[in-house]
């Protein structure tokens, strides 16, 4: 996957522009001081300080060298001293980050104080005093300014190690009593190493434009050495009768800056940085399906209907799509449930359905109707008007719906202000009643309050509360009650019931726990890797047909379990979306599987009961005289 | 044996300082599997990693055999964490992160041949030795998580919700495996999950843990039949079960 990656990257032109400004710096570096050594140290007699000429392209310096020559001779030394302040830099850097890490609590924080007080102090100016101590020249310059820079990276080194410090394998490691170099040596610097590649290769250049600094101001390299600062030095006071020779060394120390900075946002593509570069994204058009023609007018209860709804997420090498073909429809105060495992796509069913679904995941149905009303033919005004008014969603983590700035009575009215126009008090009395609605206790008082004040099952009812705000027909609920705990849970679900069953609303109750599902919904849809595979009212559960819900259900302990058997479970894991089998997705997993389920992929088609299966081998239900 | 005798775990200083864990005593004998469930800040976690050296004690001790845990000697708990994802390092194989538990003094030969047999015992295919954690599913991570443990040759084990990570469909696979692996190796484990349907099915005993004390301890059968504090009832009753459409009117 990283080298298919790394070579998408080096081929991108930021990549070959990157590649090509290296190679040919390095290549300068090696060769040039062989081929022009020489000229670069003669001294043509008569032409001092010449302008460009077929013979000295750059013109000639004071003692009349040939410019050109000399730059590119000049490579090597300017790279090299750039290098070796990185490389001095980072080891030190290294050191003093990571020796908190390993060190005692104590030791550590002496360590980090004083990381802190060098952070604090101005980089230049350490440089220039340090160079004073160390005497002018290549060494000092290079010492000075490789202490100067191993602060800031000892600052990122400490940052990111620690975070990885508290990182479970090493507290893990620490159990098992790995001796600490060990430790630091194994899980913190292996762990720590892409942003710090990523940084050092990027602040090359910035090294090289402070070296030449140094040696343009007379500290660094010294006659008879040269790098491009010296020459800079050189060739700036015949500016107004030779430009060419202050220019060719500044070209020289701009390209090669550019090309560190380039290589070290390269690098920060290949080691995975950036999520969207290397993905195949889905068309916006190729699967758009044209709404299917208003031809049949849904009944006056149908909430929800939803045909043949497609997701396309971006994949590695190609689109894929982790949800195929679902379709629903929900009436009114109708509570479904939507079981899957994680990756089963569930969740993005539930956003496809409230219209939530953002690029680059691209939701496609031939039907998508909320109280009759094709959301495709409709103008986006209207549209955003209806889901407004008629959609509320719950998430699984409450805190995603509920701003944490605002107080949770304000958010409340904010809905009714902007989708019914109503006023800043009256919106604000139908906030207060909607959260006394949800049974929460003084909600005059709980109106004032910020999030952060209410716990998390009330934080829940809160959001709940919100999506009461206008008169939803319909609530998407995702997961609402895996955050919390159970006795918490009973009462968000008795709520969502409640609330069902007094104001009418269609509830689309998503959860991983069929147990959740069947204790709550009259109607249970069960999805397998992207697919609708069984739906079937909840008193039919015990009897379901597909071979997959059955052991679903029989894999939850419950407080009969026999506990000298060993638990049921399903061997083997759910396939992912991007690698399906030709044949049914769940045949590797399933005991009944055959030749033709390895092969061939079934339809969902009536399952003879109340229900429909797409099973080619559906378990007879149990009769009455085996129960 | 594992004894904690009267701890208590507070978080931050002066007036804002939590207890987290509030004058707790629980003992996990060899041979058996204590069971130990809350609801999320109920403390249990904490009591948990505090046992291991993880969190920091404000009082009371932690006795290993009736003497106190030397801080430096080959260590008689292992650990194993909630999240398989974040408890292994992405990268290290698999094979190097459990040699990593084997003891020090095994001798150098011996270890490819240990981390194969504790890959077996986990039911692992020994060929995914030199994978990395991102090419294994959850399930399987736990498991390898579980051999590290497991190398080190503990004497108690505490697995800290090593379930609620994974689906359901997978967790009975990872539960039956520590009990059967109880079985065969006779370890103590402290087994904690807010899930009071799997605790009662692993534990042989029961310790209930709220708002960071301990409001009932007694055998499995005592604590699920006979519970006698209103919080145990409270959660028995919660229990999602499949009796279908019951909730419902």
């Amino acid at each position: 996957m990283s080298r298919s990656r790394a070579r998408h990257h080096l081929s991108s032109p930021l990549g070959v522009v990157t590649v090509v400004l290296l190679l040919l710096l390095v290549a300068t570096a090696v060769v040039a001081p062989w081929l022009f050594g020489d000229r670069a140290t003669q001294i043509a007699g008569g032409s001092l300080q010449a302008g460009p000429s077929a013979a000295h392209p750059f013109g000639t310096d004071a003692l009349g060298r040939d410019v050109l020559a000399r730059t590119l001779v000049a490579t090597r030394l300017s790279l090299v001293l750039a290098v070796l302040v990185v490389g001095i830099g980072v080891a030190c850097g290294l050191i003093i980050g990571t020796v908190p890490v390993v060190l005692g609590r104590r030791a550590g924080r002496a360590v980090v104080a004083g990381l802190n007080l060098m952070v604090a102090f101005p980089g230049l100016l350490l440089a220039l005093f340090l160079a004073m101590i160390f005497g002018v020249g290549a060494r000092g310059a290079v010492l000075s300014m490789a202490i100067a820079f191993a602060p800031s990276f000892a600052r990122l080194t400490h940052t990111t190690a620690s975070g990885v410090a508290n990182a479970d394998y090493v507290s893990a490691a620490r159990l098992l009593r790995v001796p600490r170099w060990r430790i630091l040596t194994r899980h913190v610097v292996p762990n720590i190493s892409e942003p710090l590649v990523v940084n050092a290769t990027s602040q090359v250049g910035a090294a090289l434009l402070s070296i030449s600094a140094l040696s343009y101001i007379g500290f660094g390299v010294q006659p008879p050495q040269y790098d491009w600062g010296r020459m800079l030095a050189d060739g700036l006071p015949a500016i107004y009768t030779n430009p060419a020779a202050a220019l060719a060394p500044s070209i020289m120390i701009v390209v090669a800056g550019l090309a560190f900075v380039l290589a070290g946002e390269l690098l920060t593509q290949v080691l995975g940085g950036s999520q969207h570069g290397h993905l195949r994204m889905p068309s916006l058009r190729f699967p758009r399906r044209e709404p299917a023609p208003a031809e049949t007018p849904p009944p006056g209860d149908e909430v929800l209907q939803l045909e043949r709804l497609t997701v396309t997420v971006p994949g590695e090498t190609a689109p894929f799509a982790p949800v195929v073909d679902v379709s629903m429809r929900l009436r009114r105060g109708e509570i479904v449930g939507l079981v899957g495992e994680s990756g089963s796509g569930k969740s993005l069913t539930a956003m496809a359905a409230a219209q939530l679904t953002s690029y680059p995941n691209v939701a496609d149905a031939d039907v998508h109707r909320i109280k009759g009303n094709e959301l495709r033919r409709m103008r986006p005004r209207d549209r955003e008007r209806l889901l407004g008014t008629s959609l509320a969603m719950v998430f699984q983590d409450p805190m995603s719906s509920l701003n944490p700035t605002l107080k949770v009575g304000r958010q409340l009215a904010e809905v009714a202000e902007t989708h019914e126009r109503l006023g800043r008090r009256d919106a604000w009395r139908r906030a207060v009643d909607r959260l006394s609605a949800v049974l929460i206790t003084d909600p005059e008082a709980r109106a004032k309050q910020y999030p952060m004040a209410f716990s998390g099952g009330m934080r829940q009812r809160a959001s709940i509360a919100m999506g009461l705000m206008a008169q939803p027909a319909l609530i998407v609920a995702d997961e609402p009650t895996t955050a919390l705990d159970v006795t918490v849970q009973k009462e968000v679900l008795g709520l969502l019931r409640r609330i069902s069953r007094e104001t009418d609303a269609a509830v689309l109750l998503i959860s991983h726990d069929i147990a959740v599902v069947a204790e709550n919904a009259s109607r249970v849809l069960v999805m397998y890797a992207g697919r609708v595979v069984e739906e079937l009212p909840v008193s039919g559960l015990a009897e379901a047909a597909h071979p997959y819900t059955r052991a679903l259900i029989a894999s939850i302990p419950d407080m009969s379990t026999d506990r000298s058997r060993p638990l049921a479970n399903i061997p083997g894991r759910p396939p992912h979306a991007s690698d399906l089998p030709p044949g049914c997705a769940f045949a590797p997993r399933c005991a009944r599987a055959d030749d033709r389920c390895r092969q061939e992929r079934p339809e969902l088609s009536d399952s003879g009961g109340a229900g429909a299966v797409a099973c080619w081998h559906p378990l007879l239900p149990v009769l009455e005289s085996e129960a | 044996m594992l004894e904690l005798r009267d701890i208590v775990i507070r978080y931050g200083h002066g007036q804002s300082a939590v207890t987290a864990v509030d004058g707790v005593s629980l003992t996990v004998a060899a041979g058996s599997i204590v069971g130990l469930v809350g609801e999320s800040g109920s403390g249990k976690s904490t009591l948990a990693r505090a046992a291991v050296g993880l969190a920091p004690l404000a009082s009371g001790t932690i006795l290993w055999k009736g003497a106190a845990l030397d801080p430096r000697g080959r260590p008689p708990l292992q650990y194993v964490f909630q999240d398989p994802y974040a408890s292994l390092n992405p990268r290290m194989s698999v094979g190097a992160s459990i040699a990593e538990g084997l003891p020090r003094t095994s001798g150098r030969r011996d270890r490819p041949a240990r981390v194969t047999e504790l890959l077996e015992m986990v039911r692992l295919d020994p060929g995914d030795v030199h994978k990395r954690p991102r090419q294994l599913s959850g399930g399987q991570r736990q498991r390898v998580a579980i051999a590290r443990a497991l190398a080190a040759e503990p004497e108690v084990l505490i697995a800290d919700e090593i379930t609620s990570a994974l689906d359901v469909s997978v967790q009975g696979a990872v539960l039956n495996l520590l009990k059967e692996i109880q079985t065969r190796t006779g370890v103590g484990i402290l087994f904690i999950s807010h899930n009071l349907a799997v605790v009662r099915y692993m534990a042989d005993s029961i310790a209930v843990m709220k708002s960071g004390r301990l409001v009932e301890h007694g055998t499995t059968e005592d604590v699920i039949e006979r519970s006698t504090h209103p919080y145990t009832k409270q959660l028995l009753e919660a229990v999602p079960t499949m009796t279908m459409g019951s909730g419902r009117s």
